[in-house]
């Protein structure tokens, strides 16, 4: 949302992107606090309970080497995040109706959550509507849910996807293993003239 | 004709350019993805260099590289393999990486800017630290460039000297795994740090207790030899864990909750240990280090030096004439270092010093940015240095956005958070409630240099090291009665100088002391987990984070709006 900001001319997207932003950094501290409650309260230390950042590059929401922003144009990134966010707030309420019995305090935080999500859903979806056609806005919406059902099947299947490839590499470990084992190169640790040594083409 | 240095793939990634004579820019990629420590190929921090200054294959010299990717890649690998089974875990993730390694630097340099491969450089890990340490030496011919980190090229430690005629010798290397930075790090992991972000929690930890595991630490880590014992670690096999079953079973349970009173004594006194051994054996390699080179001044670089209570526990043994930690003595000053090989290779001579602020000028960042939008002024640039004596000495917490920007990782004034260090108060909440970092990190002094006696004591030795925050020292009497809140358990504090009369905060602290404010506490700008800002949005958005009302920016006093 940051980065879209910075991005875009007109000065309402860019505090309304700013805005967003400021709301997407609120969750994530409420969240760490929920995380840290829990922590202390069963004794647990941050390492045990973690948000691996990771997962979200596997689930393909953001690109490796690009942020969604740039991949899309305007409309379309408009379309994706009013579809994410309607997601998100499906799932966040599927999690509170688990927590709610036993942890009450969490779910009054994260009803504060869902108030944002839906708002964001709403403004972003009104943006698209109003730059889409009505049948290119049906058809792009349609296809985000569809991406982002593929992605968490994805995202769930790469467990599966390991046990596949883990016995290949290891057999190409093995096979390595040889070679490389009568290859015991001297290494020295003096250099008398280390600027005439290095060669400053090669990268071994 | 522009010099380009460039570190990544393992730490947080850099880039510095430079044409030899007035021009020097040094950025790193997290400024512009806001991930820290973000180590992908600097690719954003490369665009906007060929923006910045036209870049293109005619004006650019070389492209260096900081270290020899295939090396890099391959010395930890044919360490691993030697016992295929055990290590299958780590190979299978190292293999995996292959194609997102260092290797691929020309390809994804390519992707930004068509060169020929006749300018690509590759310096070597260790060389490119000691040739960054080399700019922050006087007579160069005076010194021991010493290197310690955690692994480059499987090297481990390195001494190096280099002579008038600019004659480089490698004295002596340590190699992989005797890694006193590894073992640091994985003494961090068992704590429940991040590695290569929680070496700091460990040190300000280590304040808190004693080293009652000393015999334990000497049989982890030979301090003499400066050899590792690896039955007690994994991060030659597990590339999730880097300690193994047999160090839970001397320590005992691993991530528990600093929360918990019990558990902060007991992981203080871990703490403790480990930063006793790191000092035993940085004692031991400096000693090294002054018998193979028959110098007597050491220059230290590599991540380890960063660790700069062991700096100042070194200088009370008197064991050298001199040591200096450059500003940014782990992997991203590397790529400083590397441009400067890549200056040497054509020119037969050295960089210059690049100072505290090789960072871009903030004035060029910010094109896009309305500024009326989101701040309000309140005080004219003639004016500033009044409203900010004001304002500070009204307990308000201000930020600054001015000038050129660090190297980091330490803020040294132009992109800070600052308020009087006499308010208890202010300093609290700074600490918890704005920086969000944990109660046992003590927050930094900042004060003139003719001032710095009256407070604080330190060794000659490393008194340089003031100016970039790169020691401790220690607290006199005088600092007690009314500074208390920024003295570490210890009674040291990571105090920084200034002594540069253009500065702005030079003058700030003049002004302050006609209302008895000698002290300012100083921060980076940045929450906890987040690069330091970079833009005016960043500094927008962090504000509003931290609840932060004020700016002070090269044009003026600035209230933040709201939007
Ligand atoms: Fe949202
Ligand atoms: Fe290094």
């Amino acid at each position: 949302m940051l980065f879209a900001a910075k991005h875009v001319d007109d000065i309402k997207l860019v505090k309304g992107f700013i805005r967003h932003s400021l709301d997407e950094y609120k969750h994530f501290s409420i969240f760490t606090n929920i995380k840290n409650q829990i922590s202390l309260d069963h004794q647990l230390s941050n390492k045990e309970i973690r948000f691996v950042p990771n997962h979200l590059y596997a689930k393909g929401y953001i690109y490796k080497d690009k942020f969604i922003f740039e991949k899309k144009n305007i409309k379309d990134f408009a379309i994706f995040i009013g579809a994410n966010e309607e997601i998100a707030e499906k799932k966040l309420n599927d999690f509170l109706k688990n927590i709610r019995s036993f942890k009450p305090n969490h779910a009054n935080q994260i009803d504060k959550i869902l108030l944002d999500e839906e708002r964001h859903a709403k403004y972003s979806l009104r943006f698209a509507k109003k730059n889409n056609s009505k049948f290119g806005y049906v058809m792009k919406f349609a296809k985000e849910n569809l991406l982002s059902k593929l992605r968490h099947f994805y995202a769930n299947s790469l467990n599966k996807v390991s046990i596949i490839f883990n016995p290949v590499l290891h057999l190409m470990i093995l096979i390595m293993y040889l070679p490389v084992k009568f290859l015991d190169l001297e290494k020295s640790n003096t250099d008398n003239d280390v600027f005439k040594n290095i060669n400053p083409k090669s990268i071994l | 004709m522009f010099y380009i240095g460039i570190s990544a793939y393992y730490h947080e990634s850099s880039i510095f350019l430079t044409n030899g004579i007035n021009i020097n820019c040094f950025i790193k990629e997290e400024y512009f993805t806001r991930i820290k420590g973000d180590k992908s190929f600097p690719k954003r921090s490369l665009e906007f260099l060929i923006k910045k200054y036209s870049l293109n294959e005619q004006n650019i010299k070389f492209i260096c590289f900081y270290e020899k990717p295939f090396k890099s890649w391959w010395e930890i690998f044919i360490y691993s393999i030697k016992k295929p089974l055990e290590n299958k875990k780590f190979l299978s993730h190292h293999l995996k990486n292959f194609n997102s390694s260092s290797i691929f630097f020309y390809t994804h340099l390519n992707k930004i800017i068509k060169i020929s491969k006749e300018k690509i450089l590759y310096s070597s890990h260790h060389l490119s630290h000691c040739l960054y340490g080399s700019l922050y030496a006087d007579n160069i011919d005076d010194y021991a460039f010493v290197s310690c980190d955690g692994v480059g090229e499987g090297e481990t430690m390195t001494v190096y000297t280099i002579n008038y005629d600019n004659l480089i010798k490698k004295h002596w290397t340590n190699f992989y795994p005797n890694s006193i930075g590894l073992f640091y790090s994985a003494i961090t992991d068992f704590l429940g740090f991040d590695i290569n972000d929680g070496e700091f929690k460990v040190m300000s930890l280590s304040s808190y207790g004693s080293p009652i595991y000393e015999k334990e630490m000497d049989k982890i880590f030979d301090c003499e030899q400066l050899k590792i014992n690896t039955s007690y670690f994994e991060f030659q096999k597990n590339p999730e864990r880097s300690f193994s079953d047999i160090l839970i079973k001397v320590f005992g349970k691993p991530y528990l909750n600093l929360g918990i009173k019990e558990n902060f004594q007991k992981y203080s006194n871990i703490a403790s240990s480990a930063q006793l051994l790191l000092n035993k054996s940085l004692k031991n390699l400096i000693f090294k280090a002054k018998k193979l080179t028959g110098k007597k001044k050491i220059v230290l670089t590599g991540g380890v030096a960063l660790n700069c209570k062991m700096i100042h526990d070194l200088s009370k043994q008197n064991i050298f004439e001199e040591l200096i930690v450059p500003p940014s003595p782990g992997d991203s000053g590397s790529a400083i270092g590397a441009a400067n090989f890549s200056y040497f290779y054509e020119n037969k001579k050295f960089l210059n010093n690049v100072g505290l602020f090789p960072g871009p000028n903030k004035k060029d960042l910010n094109e896009k940015f309305n500024l009326n939008e989101f701040f309000e002024k309140i005080s004219d640039a003639e004016s500033s240095l009044e409203t900010a004596t004001n304002l500070i000495s009204k307990g308000n917490i201000i930020t600054t956005y001015i000038d050129n920007t660090e190297t980091g990782p330490r803020a040294l004034g132009n992109t800070s958070i600052i308020c009087n260090a006499k308010d208890k108060l202010a300093v609290q909440n700074l600490n918890e409630k704005i920086k969000k970092r944990e109660y046992y990190q003590p927050l930094a002094p900042l004060l003139l240099k003719e001032n710095f006696e009256k407070y604080f004591t330190i060794q000659n030795s490393i008194k340089k090291n003031l100016f970039s925050m790169g020691t401790l020292c220690e607290a006199k009497e005088d600092l007690k009665i009314n500074y208390d809140s920024i003295i570490h358990i210890d009674n040291t504090c990571r105090t920084q100088i200034i002594d540069n009369k253009n500065s702005f905060i030079y003058k700030l602290l003049r002004k302050l002391s006609e209302s008895n404010i000698d002290i300012l506490v100083n921060t980076s700008f940045n929450i906890s987990k987040d690069p330091m800002v970079f833009d005016l949005f960043d500094v927008y958005t962090n504000m509003k984070r931290m609840n932060v009302e004020f700016v002070i920016m090269d044009k003026g006093i600035f209230k933040i709006k709201e939007i």
